[in-house]
């Protein structure tokens, strides 16, 4: 028995039919406009889901939709979240930053939802969370980016579900210098995304002893990277690379015509591959290098029941690929983190006794900043979690996998601590 | 002997049943529906293409099209009419007997549209889940352009207008409405207010930030339902064959179907009306077509340069002009007026060439015509390009959308139903994620662009041929055509090889 099932053995029939009910009447009466029971705090609870259905986020936007409507699937199964079933009211934002704040502004004032949550794009979430804050609403995104940690954005803006970019350099970095070597050269993408891994990483690689011997940012229309090889100093022992976009492939490929065999120890990010199959023309010379991962996209042997139930729910194979289609490769680093904000979400609602929209807001934002872990289990199933209240942002473990006949395999995990860095900022001192 | 270009084939057509079938076909090219696809910040999809030889494809594409102009010119001009009135009697139908069952299917249409907008209004607001952006962006704009390629026009009966306007006319004090329409449609508007319609449509769907939002397209449905609705009560019929956008574009597509029923006058005479429906070899019925003069040959040009723009506009090139990063695009809204502009300038572009390549053909073979009706004139092989455009743009979105749309359609309001047993259909994403599959459709694209552009060279040659009475000169006039040919074909593949956002 998973730790929810022993949790919730107490649930009556009676109570879970109920609640069933009420889902399925809600569902049934799902639409644009919210019902009275809702806006008094009796009928379902309406989550603000903000996605990229259309845009260049899609592809992430599709598998964070499977995994939102998994998760929920549960929660209503298991009785909703303070006896409400959960509904979910989506709004496309076309990965378009403006249409972002938009989309916030329907959900909150045409939809009336109890929340927002689930945005991904960086730029989308710095565009939108403004008008959230403005508009007082918690709006909990699942973006990775370090936006979030940094200060940059306000009181209402939580990121529970998933670690930061900068937290996620800060664990691996100290391992690579052990395990791969001290010379790192970077390649990059020459944007935001990129800077962020050259500037974490600069900045815990030379703290821990190691050396930064070049970096080599490309810019992100570029297609063919042959000539930038020449600027990898002979002696690097590391290649740190997240290089993302239609090129990655191309990059690889090319990477390997250079190198060939005498190649440098390799280390990237899965961000430059999500939803990719591994074994993908192409990608043959990434055998044998190392990635960080979020979330195992191959199912290790050792998982635990509560991993193979979560996978099984979202409908993901031991590959990390779509039960339904094979060849449909999952964003597994990612999503997860939709699964585990809703168990956040509920978890909060039921704590701080949130109602509806409007006074209850403040409980609410209270109660999350008050967090301070997160046990692995079904609610939490990429591992433990430290919740950082006053920068509004979770930390994790971080995974590190090798590429074994093509597929990949988790050998080393960090602790959470490795992740963590001195905080730049404190949103419970700013007025709700 | 010079004659005039409209002696030859243009003043044939002056019965209404040809410029009927001009006006089909002319609705034929291909539209481009801004419907997002996977890509932009991900490695997969247009990644793969990357890998491929793609500059070999475009050099031998564009080979492939030279070599056809320099085949083509080898055939003899009887052997270009004897193929344009090859034709295999399937049956015969009499319209008048066939009017009912039209009727009926054009309000069946209505309805569904009626209830389409309904759940654009109050089903999901997920564009994947809601069925009015998938049945029209998917299922009817790409879906139904390829039924009228293969089957003709269909949309003379399933349209939303026609059936309620003749119920409504057909007996009683409204009667008088179709007998005598308030207002009689100008000649001289041609199909210009079908230009102007399709102008706004494409801007909406390639420019405008939420085409796909259900909310926002129930509204432009409705209003386009509404002002059709107005037309064809104060014009009559000739407001749905001439202004209505989706007749002249499915008209013209439909042109490059085998099936279609000829006019009585090109069948048997003494059939008593009744229409023959024939097999002929495709896209050659466009030859047959009666151009609407200048609008309809600017209609096809819109539609060319529109669907190419969606794709030109999606590139990483594009993007870089505009100074856009693509790895975190900054979305439509902040790229109206830039995509505007660029649209007009395609759009301006193609209008340019085509006329310059017309107007050369006419000087080196001797003939003195008007522009205008040399422009006309070869405007019918723009079709198979713009089709061609059309299908190999958008085939990737029908593959995938087109699940969508069945999903939807099972639950329309989004209140749990099940009506067809699809709710939780498992849509099937990878057929442009996975390499394999990927490369199937990749190279069934570059396939038809190839083609297309290859008809279009048989049918640009074939109505020089028709113009000059088969005179030599014709091949060498076809010269600044076949630059034009290849220059879209190069551009198509470019299109189909370069990296590009979703």
């Amino acid at each position: 028995m998973t730790e929810i099932e022993a949790r919730d053995a107490s649930v009556s029939r009676r109570s879970f039919l109920r609640a069933g009910g009420v889902a399925a009447l809600g569902a049934a009466v799902a639409g644009p406009w919210p019902r009275r029971a809702a806006a008094q705090g009796t009928g379902p609870l309406r989550l603000g889901f903000q996605v990229h259905r259309t845009g260049i986020g899609a592809v992430y936007g599709r598998w964070y939709e499977r995994t939102t409507t998994a998760a929920v699937k549960l929660i209503n199964e298991k009785g909703g979240i303070a006896g409400r079933p959960v509904e979910i009211v989506a709004e496309d934002d076309g990965t378009d930053p403006k249409r972002g704040a938009e989309v916030v502004e329907k959900l909150a004032v045409h939809h009336k939802v109890d929340l927002i949550f689930g945005t991904l794009f960086s730029h989308v979430v710095i565009a939108s969370a403004p008008r959230a804050g403005e508009l007082k609403i918690p709006y909990l995104v699942v973006s990775e980016g370090y936006h979030v940690a940094s200060g940059r954005l306000n009181r209402y803006v939580f990121q529970p579900g998933i670690t930061d970019v900068r937290a996620q350099v800060t664990a691996v970095a100290p391992w690579i210098l052990k395990n791969l070597g001290k010379k790192v050269t970077l390649i990059f993408p020459d944007y935001a995304f990129g800077h962020d891994h050259r500037d974490f990483f600069s900045r815990v690689a030379t703290a821990q002893g190691g050396t930064v011997r070049a970096l080599v940012p490309i810019p992100p229309t570029e297609t063919s990277f042959t000539k930038y090889f020449p600027r990898v100093p002979a002696d690097t022992e590391v290649l740190y690379h997240v290089m993302v976009g239609p090129g990655v492939l191309t990059f690889v490929k090319e990477l390997g015509e250079h190198f060939g065999a005498r190649r440098p120890q390799l280390f990237g990010f899965i961000d430059s591959l999500e939803g990719v199959d591994l074994a993908s023309p192409g990608l043959d010379f990434l055998e044998g290098t190392y990635f960080w991962e979020a979330f195992p996209r191959y199912l290790p042997s050792e998982a635990p029941q509560h991993v193979r139930l979560y996978r099984e729910r979202v409908g993901i194979n031991e590959s990390g690929a779509s039960v339904g289609d094979p060849k449909d490769v999952s964003t597994a680093s990612h999503m997860f983190g939709c699964w585990e904000t809703l168990f956040v979400i509920k978890q909060a609602v039921e704590r701080s006794g949130y109602r509806r929209p409007g006074a209850d807001y403040k409980a609410f934002v209270e109660t999350l900043e008050g967090f301070q872990s997160f046990p692995e289990g079904i609610e939490h199933p990429q591992g433990s979690k430290r919740f950082v209240g006053r920068l509004h942002q979770v930390f994790g473990q971080q995974l590190i996998s090798k590429v074994e006949k093509r597929r990949l395999a988790v050998v080393h995990r960090t602790a959470i601590e490795d992740s963590m860095y001195a905080p730049e900022a404190d949103y419970t001192t700013q007025p709700l | 002997v010079r004659r005039p270009l409209a002696a030859s084939w243009l003043s044939r057509g002056r019965g209404p049943g040809r410029r009927r079938v001009w006006l089909w076909w002319t609705a034929s090219v291909g539209t481009a529906v801004a419907w997002p696809l996977p890509a932009g910040a991900h490695a997969g999809g247009s990644g793969f293409i990357l890998l491929l030889p793609t500059h070999l494809y475009v050099v031998g594409g564009v080979l492939v099209v030279t070599a056809s102009f320099g085949l083509v010119a080898l055939v003899p001009a009887r052997v270009f009419d004897r193929a344009q009135g090859w034709r295999i009697t399937l049956g015969s139908v009499d319209p008048g007997r066939c009017r009912p069952l039209s009727t009926a299917a054009s309000l069946v249409a209505l309805a569904a549209v009626a209830v389409l907008v309904v759940a654009g209004t109050v089903g999901s607001r997920d564009p994947l889940a809601n069925p009015l952006p998938l049945m029209v962006w998917a299922v009817w704009w790409i879906g139904f352009t390829y039924l009228h390629a293969a089957a003709g026009d269909l949309w003379a009966h399933v349209n939303p207008w026609s059936g309620l306007y003749r119920v409504v006319t057909g007996a009683g004090p409204l009667r008088r409405l179709r007998e005598a329409p308030p207002l009689e449609y100008p000649a001289r508007a041609g199909v210009w207010p079908a230009v102007a319609g399709f102008a706004a449509f494409a801007w909406f769907e390639l420019v405008y930030p939420a085409p796909a939002d259900p909310a926002v397209l129930a509204l432009v449905v409705a209003a386009y339902l509404v002002v059709h609705f107005g037309g064809v009560f104060l014009f009559g019929d000739a407001w749905l064959r001439h202004a209505e956008v989706f007749a002249v574009f499915f008209r013209a597509i439909s042109r490059l179907a085998p099936v279609g029923a000829d006019p009585p006058a090109a069948s048997r005479p003494a059939a008593g009306g009744r229409r023959a429906v024939t097999l002929a070899l495709p896209a050659l019925r466009l030859l047959g077509a009666d151009v609407a003069g200048v609008s309809g040959a600017a209609f096809l040009l819109l539609v060319l340069s529109s669907v190419s723009f969606d794709g030109l506009s999606r590139t990483f090139a594009w993007l870089a002009l505009l100074g856009v990063n693509p790895l975190v695009h900054p979305g439509r809204t902040a790229l109206v007026a830039q995509n505007s502009l660029g649209l007009v300038v395609l759009v301006g572009l193609l209008a340019v060439a085509y006329g310059t390549a017309v107007r050369l053909a006419a000087r080196l073979s001797g003939l003195r015509a008007s522009p205008r009706r040399l422009v006309a004139a070869f405007a019918p092989s723009l079709v198979p390009i713009a089709c061609g455009y059309h299908f190999a743009h958008y085939l990737p979105v029908l593959l995938v959308d087109g699940q969508y749309a069945l999903r939807a359609a099972s639950d329309p309001f989004a209140r749990g139903w099940d009506l067809l047993g699809l709710r939780d259909l498992a849509v099937v994403t990878s057929l442009v994620t996975d390499p394999a599959r990927l490369y199937v459709i990749w190279h069934a694209q570059v396939g038809i662009i190839v083609l297309a552009h290859v008809a279009g060279i048989f049918l640009a040659h074939a109505l020089a041929l028709r113009v000059t009475g088969g005179r030599a000169a014709t091949t060498w006039s076809q010269l600044p055509m076949l630059v034009l040919m290849m220059g879209y074909t190069l551009l198509g593949l470019w299109l189909l090889s370069t990296p590009a956002v979703g």
